[in-house]
């Protein structure tokens, strides 16, 4: 028998499907753990704001005051004008931290890099670019309810 | 003893290689290695204790969102020496990132990663850049106000990424937002990915310059001086002389450990809430540069500057200090370049440090702006520095 390894179309082919065995078999593994790690999808959430301690209520804004909760349109800031209760995401659009409400100058302020929003959403300075959310906001026997605000 | 000995050498053949160690052990370094070059040493005396002080803090560890930070306290106040252990652990990141550094300025200084050593630079880099990644990750382990918020500052980042950062991101932390699933990701990335890169990058490292020793300042396109020149030069061998001296800088190096971590205990602030954002959140000082840096430009361009950092890094010897000298001197644009990125570096972090904060300076009150531009403000009774 000789000793040199065989040659020759047929082991070409065979060579061939075995590295393809074993690349799709690295990818099966490497697949599989992936989609292990991909994120589950998240549960719906509430339409009503929930706080640390369970659903938050109108009572629980103050005069001028604000609240921030959790619901099915991500964290939201509530706040209390004389003319009632306005609803903004409260996600600074910079680099995610949560916005709150300065009752003193009345704005809306993100304390990590200091982006400042008014209560239309709109930026009115940086490093923020993009404007926060209005939602619709409101006070239900169950708690406080918001929902997208519808355009137009 | 010596039984023992003959019991393995009978087996496993292990003359040769003990004659080669030894060979190892007495090559002499070249005559300019002095106390600077003892810094990659104290590097691993101090990632040896990152292990240590790691290892046993996991013991108690709990990586979920509910019960991490009760089991940081826990070790904190509760396990006997558990406020020493998390307090070495914590100063111990801090001296690996100045130590790195450090030892990342010598060798450039001396030119050591010129030609044969190209390979040992590139893999130091990529330590520098796993002893980054331990930082971060490690970052928001005890799940407090600061770590949670500065973690959430740090992953949104990528995500303004054209096209691949919002999936990248979802795929880092687990999800929209950072909670329980970054904690569990983190930690893993934490204690087991990061170490198993570390150690085998360390002994590949280790091995180069080992194997090729440690660089001449002659110029790259002489031959490299043979163990008997450096000999002849008034070089000593590694052991004991250089072994001394290492062993000398390691003590050093773990008194001022042990000092800091008694004198300067680790805290940890309140749990973290997602719904609240505490003012003046601020990553560890290494990334203070990066934050403030986001500051001024668009966030994929300031997401995108550390990363090409460690890329020009890599290039330094390879495409952009390429000349065959290696005296600092005789290289003046490329040591201009590197001091003068070093500072304006240096300057972001101080910027940074600086930020959102008020400050006696000479008797004036100043409030640095998130800018960190200084302006006159009046103290009233009551205030005081932040």
């Amino acid at each position: 028998m000789s000793d040199s390894p065989p040659s020759g179309p047929t082991r070409r082919w065979v060579n061939a499907l075995l590295g393809l065995g074993v690349v799709g078999t690295i990818t099966g593994f490497a697949g599989s753990a992936f989609a292990y790690l991909w994120p589950a999808p998240g549960g719906a959430g509430s339409e009503f704001l929930v706080g640390k301690d369970g659903l938050l209520r109108a009572e629980d804004i103050g005069p001028d005051g604000s609240v921030v909760g959790r619901s099915r349109l991500g964290k939201i800031l509530v706040v209390r004008r004389r003319d009632g209760l306005v609803g903004l995401t409260a996600t600074c659009t910079h680099l995610g931290c949560t916005v709150a409400w300065n009752g003193a100058n009345g704005q809306v302020e993100c304390p990590c890099h200091g982006a400042r929003y008014n209560l239309h959403g709109e930026v009115l300075n940086g490093p923020a670019r993009e404007p926060l959310t209005i939602v619709s906001v409101t006070v239900e026997p169950d708690g406080i309810r918001v929902r997208p605000q519808l355009q137009g | 003893m010596q039984r023992l000995w003959d019991w393995f050498d009978e087996r496993l053949h292990l003359a040769p290689l003990w004659d080669v160690l030894q060979e190892n052990l007495r090559k002499p370094s070249p005559r300019h290695v002095n106390w600077l070059f003892t810094m990659g040493s104290a590097l691993l005396l101090l990632l040896g204790v990152q292990l240590l002080t790691g290892v046993l803090l996991m013991v108690y560890y709990k990586p979920s969102g509910r019960e991490a930070f009760a089991s940081v306290e826990a070790i904190m106040y509760e396990v006997p020496l558990g406020g020493l252990t998390r307090s070495a652990h914590n100063w111990g990141s801090h001296l690996i990132v100045i130590m790195a550094l450090l030892h990342m300025f010598r060798v450039f200084f001396y030119g050591g990663y010129k030609k044969p050593r190209e390979l040992t630079w590139i893999i130091g880099v990529g330590l520098l850049a796993v002893i980054l990644g331990f930082g971060f990750t490690g970052y928001l382990l005890p799940w407090d106000q600061v770590a949670y918020w500065g973690t959430v500052v740090a992953t949104e980042a990528p995500a303004s990424i054209p096209v691949v950062g919002p999936i990248t991101r979802e795929f880092m932390i687990g999800g929209n937002e950072v909670a329980d699933a970054t904690l569990g990701r983190f930690y893993v990335v934490h204690v087991f990915l990061l170490p198993l890169a570390l150690m085998g990058m360390v002994g590949l490292h280790l091995f180069l310059i080992r194997y090729q020793g440690i660089s001449s300042l002659r110029r790259t396109d002489e031959p490299e001086p043979t163990p008997a020149q450096n000999l002849a030069d008034g070089g000593k061998p590694f052991f004991p002389h250089h072994f001394l001296k290492d062993s000398a800088t390691i003590y050093v190096t773990l008194g001022v450990l042990v000092t800091l971590a008694l004198l300067y205990p680790a805290h940890i602030g309140t749990p973290a809430d997602p719904l609240s954002t505490p003012a003046g959140i601020k990553p560890e000082w290494y990334f203070l540069p990066a934050y403030q840096l986001l500051k001024y430009v668009p966030e994929v361009v300031g997401v995108n500057m550390p990363p090409l950092l460690l890329l020009i890094l890599v290039l330094m010897p390879l495409a952009i200090d390429t000349s065959p000298e290696r005296h600092p001197g005789r290289r003046p644009r490329v040591v201009t370049g590197w001091i003068v990125t070093s500072v304006l570096i240096l300057g972001l972090g101080i910027l940074g440090h600086l930020s959102e904060t008020t400050r006696m300076v000479l008797g004036t009150a100043y409030h640095f702006d998130v800018k960190g531009m200084p302006h006159v403000v009046e103290i009233t009774d009551g205030e005081g520095q932040d």
